[in-house]
């Protein structure tokens, strides 16, 4: 590991522009449409959005996990530790991926191959990637079990996927993609699938993995309120552009976006606030409003907005939002 | 394990309990037996003994059960038509006709296997399209006119394989493919779709999503985790091998128990008959209980532990 790392300042990953268009029968579906991304050492980020706002397109568009002939990727910039790659390109990503860099997925369940024993699934990249030999992957398996919680590694290992509790199974999962020690690791909703008891440990768990080995955080969610607790930055995504983005603390305390506010209105809470839900739906990225893409949903939204898409502004409060609310009190970026 | 298999072998003898019943009732449903063994003009009295000497008197369910506790034993009573036990004639061939099974199910998978998988991988290419036009036409083709053509053309044309009898690998070639015929666009079609389907999974994203290159991830998650269907599709496809077998040995002179039982049609040898029914079952019921194991094999889930 770089000796930078550990003091937890440096970048790992910074994207700049980044665009992902679909390649459909129907033509050219625009699912993301320009995002900058950065992730630094030990930091964790949120990316946070509705089914179909390009968050997860984002990630595993700029990974190189979509098919090429599905999906044409392109950033100005792509940036991972101190390495200039093209994003989206395969080749370049296919040495990180599994070791730099982690993946988890949302379904632990289906997310293991259910005709593979567990530890045999968490030694592939130890053996295949990194070459080991048997006893050392024997060994970094069973540690990496007990790391993530497991009480009978032992037993965990020579189990199959279908044997264990939707918990330990993401458990194991994390094993899998922790076992290398990645400096970036992206968690594409890995809490959805599970119930809140275990939602809460397993956000602990990575909490607690992360300021062992100040590996920096990507997380995928469309839970805000789940996020506010847990992420050092928050980015909001809408129709595949980052709408607000700041300081977690900023962002949920002092939601500027039309669109963050609605949706913070929109998760139930505790203390028996109203819940508002956001009216319309997301719209057909194939298909996208004229100027902002939220206008058709927004409050706020006048004949300007129409018009022109707005441009991203600072806010005095920290946070950059792409909405012309911004231009009363924020410096344009 | 033992107890799976204990249970699997109980299950397997009630089938084949099922299969001599419907073998004890061909007898009945051809006819009177006396009538094709003696002469129209023989006596009622020479009848009469014949089905005392061979039972056929006695009531239906008496029979049965006679006839099963003779059959678990091998004994279907002598041919009609030559004097030696019926059950001898088939056995000594079925070894044979396995052979030709055996080579007929290799080919289905040693070939639909791989064609299967190119068409998965290069799905809507030329190479998919080609793949299921192969299979569809092997599907459409009847295997007696196959054996013909490869008959005409292989071995009296080209003159590269021996047309009839059995010897050394050679002779299976030609019968083997006439197996294969209808097992191998199933093999086809099934691993395409399975494999798509694979490979579209969320644990194959997650292996690649682990760095793993494309072969790797194909061997160690999607080729297995696919050929679970086939598996199952190949319970039902070794009763099609069997048949196809009788029709290959046919054709090609192949001396298995096919042809026996193809002689004992004609010949209304109905013990004969009787025992390769049986013998095919017996086949049927024990690749059936292998699939059984090689499933548990493949697919943990369904191991019973």
């Amino acid at each position: 590991m770089a000796p930078d790392t550990a003091t937890g300042s440096s970048q790992v990953l910074a994207v700049e522009g980044l665009t992902v268009s679909f390649r459909a029968v129907a033509g050219v579906v625009p699912a993301v449409r320009g995002v900058d991304v950065t992730v630094g050492a030990g930091e964790t980020v949120a990316l946070v959005g509705e089914s179909g706002s390009g968050k997860s397109a984002s990630v595993l568009g700029m990974l190189g996990l979509f098919h090429p002939d599905s999906a044409a990727v392109e950033a100005e910039r792509f940036k991972f530790e101190d390495m200039e790659l093209s994003a989206g390109r395969r080749e370049d990503l296919q040495d990180l991926l599994g070791t730099r860099i982690g993946i988890i997925f949302q379904d632990p369940q289906s997310s293991l191959d259910p005709t593979m024993k567990v530890g045999k699934q968490i030694a592939e990249v130890p053996r295949l990637r990194l070459g080991l030999d048997r006893e050392t992957v024997r060994r970094k398996v069973l540690d990496s079990l007990a790391e993530v919680g497991i009480r009978d590694p032992e037993w965990c290992a020579s189990a199959y996927p279908h044997e264990l509790s939707g918990g330990m199974r993401q458990r194991a999962m994390i094993a899998t993609v922790m076992i290398a020690g990645p400096s970036l690791l992206i968690a594409d909703e890995p809490t959805t699938a599970l119930d809140v008891t275990l939602q809460a440990q397993v956000i602990d768990l990575l909490a607690t993995l992360q300021e062992e080995r100040g590996t920096g955080i990507l997380f995928i969610t469309h839970d805000l309120s789940l996020v506010s607790e847990f992420a050092d930055r928050v980015m909001v995504m809408y129709a595949g552009t980052v709408v607000e983005s700041g300081d977690t603390e900023a962002v949920v305390n002092h939601p500027s976006h039309p669109y963050t506010r609605a949706l913070l209105e929109s998760v139930p809470r505790l203390d028996g606030g109203q819940v508002r839900p956001i009216r319309g739906r997301p719209p057909d990225p194939r298909d996208l409003p004229s100027g902002c893409p939220f206008r058709t949903r927004c409050d706020h939204a006048h004949e300007r907005c129409e018009q022109v898409e707005p441009p991203t502004f600072r806010l005095p409060s920290g946070q950059t939002i792409r909405c012309w609310l911004g231009e009363q009190d924020g410096e344009p970026c | 394990m033992l107890r799976f298999l204990v249970r699997r072998m109980l299950h397997s003898i009630l089938v084949l309990l099922g299969v001599l019943f419907v073998v004890h009732g061909l007898l009945l449903l051809t006819g009177d037996p006396t009538a094709a063994l003696l002469p129209p003009d023989a006596d009622e009295e020479v009848r009469e003994n014949l089905r005392r000497k061979h039972g056929l008197d006695d009531p239906f369910p008496v029979q049965y059960v006679k006839f099963v506790g003779r059959a678990v034993r091998g004994d279907f009573g002598d041919s009609f038509r030559q004097a030696r036990p019926a059950f001898e004639f088939v056995s000594e061939k079925a070894g044979e006709t396995i052979k030709l099974g055996a080579v007929g199910l290799a080919i289905s998978l040693a070939v639909g296997g791989p064609l299967g998988a190119l068409s998965a991988l290069r799905k809507g290419t030329w190479i998919d399209r080609t793949a299921r036009m192969v299979a569809a036409m092997g599907q459409a083709i009847p295997d007696f006119w196959l054996g013909i053509m490869l008959i005409l053309i292989l071995g009296v044309n080209l003159n590269w394989l021996p047309i009839s009898g059995s010897g050394d690998w050679r002779h299976l070639l030609m019968p083997g493919l006439v197996v294969a015929l209808p097992t191998l666009p199933a093999v086809v079609r099934i691993y395409r779709s399975s494999l798509i389907g694979v490979l579209d999974r969320d644990y194959v994203r997650a292996a690649r999503a682990r760095g793993l290159k494309g072969p790797q991830v194909f061997g160690r998650h999607v080729a297995r985790n696919a050929a679970i269907p086939i598996v199952t599709v190949l319970a039902f496809e070794v009763g099609s091998i069997m048949s196809g077998a009788l029709i290959a040995e046919v054709i090609f002179a192949y001396p298995g128990m096919g042809r026996v039982a193809y002689q004992a049609i004609i010949n209304r040898d109905i013990a004969v008959v009787q025992a390769y029914v049986f013998m095919v079952s017996l086949i049927v019921v024990t690749t059936n209980m292998l699939l059984d194991i090689a499933y548990s094999m493949l697919d943990p889930r369904v191991r019973v532990r």
